[in-house]
C-alpha cells in the first residue's frame, strides 16, 4: 500500500445525490472517508454566486447568450440552464462525449453535482416497481423489494426533508412528510374528475424535498424553511430544500471523519491481483494532470450514472480485462432512461372566479396506472404524470407605442385570463442489451482517459406508450371539461429526462448481473455502486430518492461487513 | 403591402446599403461597449429616440431613456442573437432611417413628435414578414418592452415583484 497519507477506510468517488449520502454515512459510521469530486468546491450559501440577484440583475435577464447557446447545443436543450445557474452545468466544449446514437447528457461537475440543481420530486418506488421485470420478463429480477427499502426511504426522508400528503395509494406508497402546499382549485376538480371515473388513477399532490416545517434535524443542518422563491437551481440561502452542499456534505464533515479531494479526476479503481480485492482509486488531477493513487479497503462509486459506467470499464486489470467486474460482459449494457417526450396541454374556462396565491415548488402528480395489477395493454409498463394548473395572468397586450402602450403595461386591473393546464409523461424504459453506453476506442479526454460512447434510443414500446398517453389523457382532460386539448412530442433525444440509469445493475445472479442485492460487484465485494447505475429497472418515478434510500442502506452493510471483518 | 412600397422599399434597402460604409467614416463612434456590431454615435441616439418613443417617460412613471433602455437593446442584439439577426438589424435601422428621411426629409431622431407616430403607426400595421425597416422597429420593441417590464422601477412598484414570497401558498381563493 501507498503511504499513509493517502490511505483512508474508505473512498467515495463522486460527492452528488448519492455520494453525498455515501460519505455522510460512512462518516458517521466511524470511518476516515476520502470523498473524490472531479470539479470544484460550492460551498453552501457562500458557493451560490447568483442566488440573491433579481431578475433585472442579469446582464441578458436570464437569456444564454448566442455564442454559448451555439457552442453547446446539448447543456442548451436543459430546461434549467440559464444565465442563473449555467455555472453548475457542464457546457458540451468542456467535456466532450461520443454519440453513436443522440444523446443528451446533463452533468453537473463540482461538489454537490447534479443536487444543487436537481428538480426535487421524491416519490418513492413501490412493489409493483421493483417487481415488475420479473412479472413482465424483461431486465432480470431485482435482488431487493419494496420492504427491503422502506426504513431506508424513511431513514433518509426524516434527514433531507420531504414535504407531501399521506394518500393511501399503493402505487405510490406513502412516507415521512413534512406538510404539503397542496393543489389548487382546478387541480382539486380534476382530481375528483378522475377520482368519480376511474377506479385505480389517482390525482396527488407531489412530494418534493422541501422543508415546510423544519424539524430539529434540519435546523441542526443549519436549514430553514422553504421561502417558495422558486429559484432553486442557483442554490437556496435558506438550505430550503436539499443538496448535498447544504445536507450531507456538511454533516459529513462535521464527524471529523472526511476528507474532500476536488479537481480528482477518477481513472480508475486499482485492483490487487494477490488480494483479489480493489485497493484504491487513481486520480489525475483536473488542473495539473498529476496522477495519484489513494488506498482504501472499501470503495463506493457515485460518479453519476455514465460516469460510474465509465471508471468501471476503464479500471482494467489481468483479472478483469474489460472492466472492474465485468465477467459476463453486460457492463454498460441494459442502459435505460425516461421517456419525457410527450406532453399535452389544455385550456380551461370555468373557475374563473377563482386562483391560487404564493408560489409552490412542484405542482400535482399522478402515479403509473397502466399495467399496474395486470398486463392490459400492447406495451409494456406505464407512465406517471405531472398536472398542473395555472391562470394566464391578465394583460392587455403589447400593441401600439407610446402612452398608449405604456397604460397597458401600468394596467394591473386586468382580469385574469382563463386557466392553464398541462401534463407532462415520464415514461418507464426497457432495459435493453442494445442500449449501451461503452468506452470510445479512438478518443480520449484532456486526462487521457476514453471518452464514454452512447448507443441508447427509444423503441417502439416507448412510441406505443406516448400514443397510449395522449389517448388517456386526451380522455381524462375532456371528462373534465377542458378544451382546446393540444398533444405534442418532442421527439428529444434520451438523456435530456436527465435520469439516466443502469449498466451496472443489481440482481441476484452474477451470470446476468454485475451488482449484488447490496450493490457490491459481485465478482469485487469490497466495491459498492449505489447510483443510477445500478438500477435494474426505471420505473416511473424521480429516482434520486431511491439512490439516496439505496446508498444509505449499502453503506450501513459496509459497516456492517467491516466490522465482521468480512470485506 | 402595395406595388409602390414593395418598390420602394428595394430602392431604399439598396441605398441603405450603399451609405453604410460612409456613414461609419464621417460619424463619431457609439459609446456602447459591444463585440459583434457597431453602431454610430447618431445610429445609437436615433435607437434611444426609437426606445423612448415606444415607451416615454410620463408624468407618473419612468420612460426608456430613463432605464437606458437602448443599451439593453443593442447588448441583447449583441449577446443573444445570430449574424444573421445581427445583419438584419444593422441594415434595418437604416432602411428605417431612410424611410423616415424619405417621409419627412429629416432624421428620426429630429421629427416631431407626430411625425414620429406616424411613421410607427405605419411599421405597427406594417405585414411586411421581408421589411428590414419593419424587422428593426420590432426587435427594438421587444428589447425595449423586456427592458421596461424586467426593470427594478417597474417591477417593484406595478408588479409588487416578491424575491422571497414566504411560505404561505392558498390553492384556492376568490379572485379579488
Amino acid at each position: 500500500m501507498g503511504d499513509t497519507k493517502n490511505t483512508f477506510e474508505a473512498i467515495v468517488i463522486g460527492s452528488g445525490m448519492s455520494g453525498g449520502w455515501a460519505a455522510k454515512e460512512l462518516c458517521q459510521g466511524g470511518l476516515k472517508t476520502l470523498v473524490l469530486e472531479r470539479g470544484r468546491d460550492v460551498k453552501h450559501v457562500k458557493d451560490y454566486p447568483t442566488t440573491n440577484l433579481r431578475p433585472w440583475e442579469f446582464k441578458h435577464r436570464n437569456q444564454i447568450p448566442y455564442e454559448i447557446a451555439k457552442d453547446n447545443p446539448v447543456i442548451s436543450r436543459c430546461y434549467a440552464f440559464k444565465e442563473d445557474a449555467m455555472h453548475f452545468f457542464v457546457k458540451d466544449t468542456e467535456h466532450p462525449y461520443s454519440q453513436e446514437k443522440p444523446f443528451d447528457w446533463i452533468r453537473g461537475y463540482q461538489v454537490g453535482g447534479k443536487s444543487i440543481m436537481w428538480a426535487r420530486q421524491t416519490q418513492r418506488w413501490s412493489e409493483f416497481d421493483f417487481e415488475g421485470p420479473a412479472r413482465d420478463g424483461f431486465s432480470v429480477d431485482w435482488p431487493i423489494r419494496y420492504k427491503d427499502l422502506a426504513p431506508w426511504y424513511s431513514y433518509v426522508e426524516k434527514f433531507a426533508g420531504i414535504s407531501g400528503n399521506k394518500d393511501g395509494v399503493d402505487t405510490l406508497p406513502d412516507g415521512e412528510f413534512l406538510p404539503a402546499w397542496g393543489l389548487n382549485c382546478v387541480e382539486d376538480h380534476f382530481k375528483s374528475v378522475v377520482k368519480k371515473n376511474y377506479k385505480d388513477r389517482h390525482v396527488i399532490y407531489a412530494r418534493c424535498a422541501h422543508l415546510t416545517e423544519p424539524q430539529p434535524i434540519h435546523i441542526e443542518q443549519g436549514r430553514g424553511q422553504c421561502q417558495t422563491r422558486n429559484l432553486c437551481q442557483r442554490g437556496c440561502p435558506f438550505g430550503g430544500y436539499y443538496n448535498s452542499n447544504s445536507t450531507t456534505i456538511p454533516w459529513a464533515a462535521k464527524t471529523g471523519n472526511l476528507t474532500l479531494r476536488t479537481h480528482a479526476v477518477v481513472h480508475s479503481i486499482i485492483y490487487d491481483e494477490t488480494k483479489g480485492k480493489a485497493t484504491g482509486v487513481r486520480i489525475i488531477d483536473a488542473n495539473t494532470k498529476e496522477t495519484t493513487e489513494y488506498f482504501a479497503p472499501l470503495i463506493f462509486v457515485n460518479a453519476g450514472a455514465i460516469n460510474t459506467n465509465l471508471i468501471l470499464l476503464n479500471s482494467t486489470s489481468n483479472r478483469f480485462p474489460n472492466g472492474l467486474g465485468n465477467d459476463n460482459g453486460l457492463l454498460g449494457k441494459y442502459f435505460a432512461f425516461h421517456n419525457y417526450r410527450a406532453r399535452i396541454s389544455a385550456k380551461y374556462e370555468g373557475m374563473m372566479d377563482s386562483n391560487s396565491e404564493g408560489g409552490r415548488p412542484t405542482s400535482a402528480y399522478v402515479p403509473r396506472f397502466r399495467n399496474v395489477y395486470k398486463q392490459e395493454t400492447d406495451f409494456l409498463r406505464g407512465y406517471a404524470t405531472t398536472f398542473n394548473a395555472n391562470r394566464a395572468s391578465g394583460s392587455r397586450g403589447a400593441d401600439g407605442f407610446g402612452e398608449e402602450l405604456k397604460d397597458k403595461l401600468m394596467d394591473t386591473s386586468v382580469p385574469l385570463g382563463p386557466w392553464f393546464v398541462n401534463s407532462g409523461m415520464m415514461g418507464e424504459t426497457i432495459p435493453k442489451e442494445t442500449n449501451y453506453v461503452s468506452l470510445d476506442k479512438n478518443k480520449k479526454d484532456a486526462w487521457g482517459i476514453p471518452l464514454i460512447n452512447f448507443s441508447v434510443e427509444y423503441d417502439d414500446n416507448d412510441e406505443k406508450m406516448i400514443k397510449d398517453f395522449f389517448e388517456q389523457y386526451t380522455e381524462m382532460f375532456t371528462k373534465a371539461g377542458f378544451t382546446d386539448i393540444k398533444t405534442s412530442d418532442s421527439k428529444q433525444a434520451p438523456g435530456l429526462d436527465i435520469h439516466e440509469m443502469g449498466g451496472v445493475r443489481m440482481g441476484k445472479d452474477p451470470k446476468t448481473s454485475l451488482l449484488n442485492g447490496w450493490n457490491q460487484v459481485h465478482a469485487c465485494p469490497n466495491v459498492f455502486v449505489t447510483d443510477g447505475a445500478c438500477m435494474t429497472s426505471t420505473s416511473t418515478q424521480n429516482p434520486s430518492l431511491t439512490y439516496m434510500a439505496i446508498t444509505a442502506r449499502a453503506a450501513h452493510h459496509a459497516i456492517e461487513l467491516l466490522k465482521k471483518k468480512e470485506l | 403591402m402595395n406595388r409602390r412600397t414593395a418598390i420602394r422599399n428595394v430602392v431604399v434597402i439598396s441605398a441603405g446599403a450603399a451609405l453604410l460604409p460612409s456613414c461609419s467614416q464621417q460619424d463619431p463612434a457609439g459609446a456602447i461597449p459591444l463585440k459583434n456590431i457597431s453602431l454610430t454615435g447618431p445610429q445609437e441616439n436615433m435607437v434611444a429616440e426609437l426606445s423612448e418613443t415606444i415607451i416615454p417617460k410620463t408624468k407618473n412613471f419612468i420612460g426608456a431613456k430613463d432605464l437606458k433602455a437602448h443599451e439593453f437593446v443593442l447588448t441583447m442584439l449583441d449577446d443573444c442573437t445570430s449574424p444573421e439577426e445581427q445583419k438584419i438589424f444593422i441594415n434595418g435601422l437604416q432602411v428605417f432611417e431612410d424611410t423616415c428621411k424619405k417621409k419627412f426629409d429629416t432624421s428620426f431622431a429630429k421629427c416631431s413628435a407626430q411625425q414620429r407616430s406616424e411613421l410607427l403607426k405605419e411599421m405597427e400595421a406594417s405585414k411586411d414578414e421581408k421589411d428590414n425597416g419593419v424587422k428593426f422597429y420590432r426587435t427594438t420593441k421587444r428589447y425595449t418592452l423586456q427592458s421596461f417590464t424586467s426593470a427594478e422601477a417597474y417591477m417593484m412598484n406595478v408588479r409588487k415583484y416578491k424575491m422571497v414570497p414566504g411560505p404561505i401558498y392558498k390553492g384556492c381563493v376568490p379572485v379579488s
